[in-house]
């Protein structure tokens, strides 16, 4: 998994693009502060920074991809995560400090419990017959699904 | 916070933290963590909430807990009090009709009373500032005064609608479903500081 940050270019994220296209499974929930930071969780897909020290023109200053991702909890200047069944560990610091490298970002691997298939269905289908879908594949992980019309959802796919 | 067990990392090396300890909890599925002074977790789930203590091992052992009828459940706390909500809805297997603001006192940990029930319809996330509880339901927010064991409530912001809050000082940070917006709440007045979202969001 590549971690994105703006390097001197800007990255090609945004907001609009991501809701045009992949409104079916868009939530922005979970908030996290962190000194002038605003840290927004994008369900499944990964977190918005945001230079927040102007509170009326605040700034999304990195996206950090991360499938899977539905919480967050910031900690000595580090962002916790988790990705899927991945904690995920995130040096805030280092970004804030245009400093960060590969060194920044840490993903400990199977530390959570398998996510449940339905969790990952979307909102429209999680209580329906859809959710009885079986779950024993033991090495499967759901990464997205197809929509009846075709559309394609794949989490974390909003760096693209 | 797993489905019905809750792990304790250590954090001695940031970037690979290692579990020390695990406890299974009885009860319903966990929803919430809600860090809670030093070494405290109010910990809530579909069924209740639970008081449990950290010890400087790290090692969780349970004070107490509440039952409540099956919904689910965000939690806050100040010094003496506990502030629950609790929702049903199409997210909450099998909850029953239920949506209430409880309040606890909790001055004694291992003996939290409940002090007021409130009826409010769907209420979601919720924040304090200060003596102000702010609870996101189902038409706006409201704005209570937690002085004393009873909430009063002072405001409805009814126009403030959103998923989750969280305070930030001075302001609120609301989330919907498609933006997030920095609100000054005061005095019946809501002052929008910005709105992240659809065609607003400055990229730098």
């Amino acid at each position: 998994l590549d971690l994105v940050v703006p390097e001197d270019d800007i990255p090609t994220l945004n907001l609009n693009v991501v809701f045009r296209t992949l409104t079916a499974s868009i939530v922005l929930k979970h908030i996290g502060i962190y000194q002038e930071y605003l840290l927004v969780v994008d369900k499944y897909r990964g977190i918005h920074i945001f230079d927040n020290s102007d509170q009326q023109n605040s700034m999304r200053v990195a996206f950090l991809p991360i499938p899977g991702t539905t919480e967050i909890s910031i900690q000595n200047g580090y962002l916790y995560t988790n990705s899927f069944m991945d904690l995920v560990s995130v040096n805030l610091q280092d970004i804030v400090d245009a400093i960060y490298t590969s060194d920044s970002f840490s993903r400990n691997q199977d530390w959570f419990e398998r996510p449940r298939i339905y969790e990952f269905l979307p909102d429209q289908y999680r209580f329906t017959n859809d959710y009885l879908i079986p779950d024993n594949e033991e090495n499967d992980i759901v990464i997205g699904y197809v929509a009846s019309g075709g559309e394609q959802v794949i989490y974390g796919d909003s760096h693209e | 916070v797993e489905h019905r067990s809750i792990k304790v990392y250590s954090l001695e090396t940031p970037n690979k933290p290692f579990e020390i300890y695990r406890i299974d909890t009885a009860g319903g599925k966990l929803e919430t963590i809600f860090p809670y002074q030093e070494n405290l977790l109010l910990i809530g789930s579909q069924e209740g909430l639970i008081i449990l203590e950290l010890s400087e091992t790290g090692e969780l052992s349970q004070i107490s807990s509440v039952f409540h009828t099956r919904s689910c459940d965000p939690v806050v706390a100040n010094q003496t009090q506990m502030f629950i909500t609790l929702r049903s809805d199409s997210d909450c297997w099998g909850s029953t009709i239920s949506n209430h603001l409880l309040v606890y006192d909790i001055t004694e940990l291992s003996n939290p009373v409940q002090t007021a029930n409130i009826t409010i319809d769907k209420p979601f996330g919720l924040a304090l500032q200060d003596t102000t509880l702010f609870v996101r339901y189902a038409d706006g927010l409201k704005e209570y005064d937690v002085t004393d064991s009873t909430p009063i409530l002072l405001n409805d912001y009814k126009d403030l609608s959103c998923n989750d809050l969280i305070a930030n000082g001075e302001s609120l940070v609301l989330t919907g479903d498609d933006s997030i917006s920095q609100v000054v709440a005061n005095a019946g007045i809501a002052t929008v500081l910005s709105e992240l979202g659809v065609g607003d969001c400055n990229i730098l």
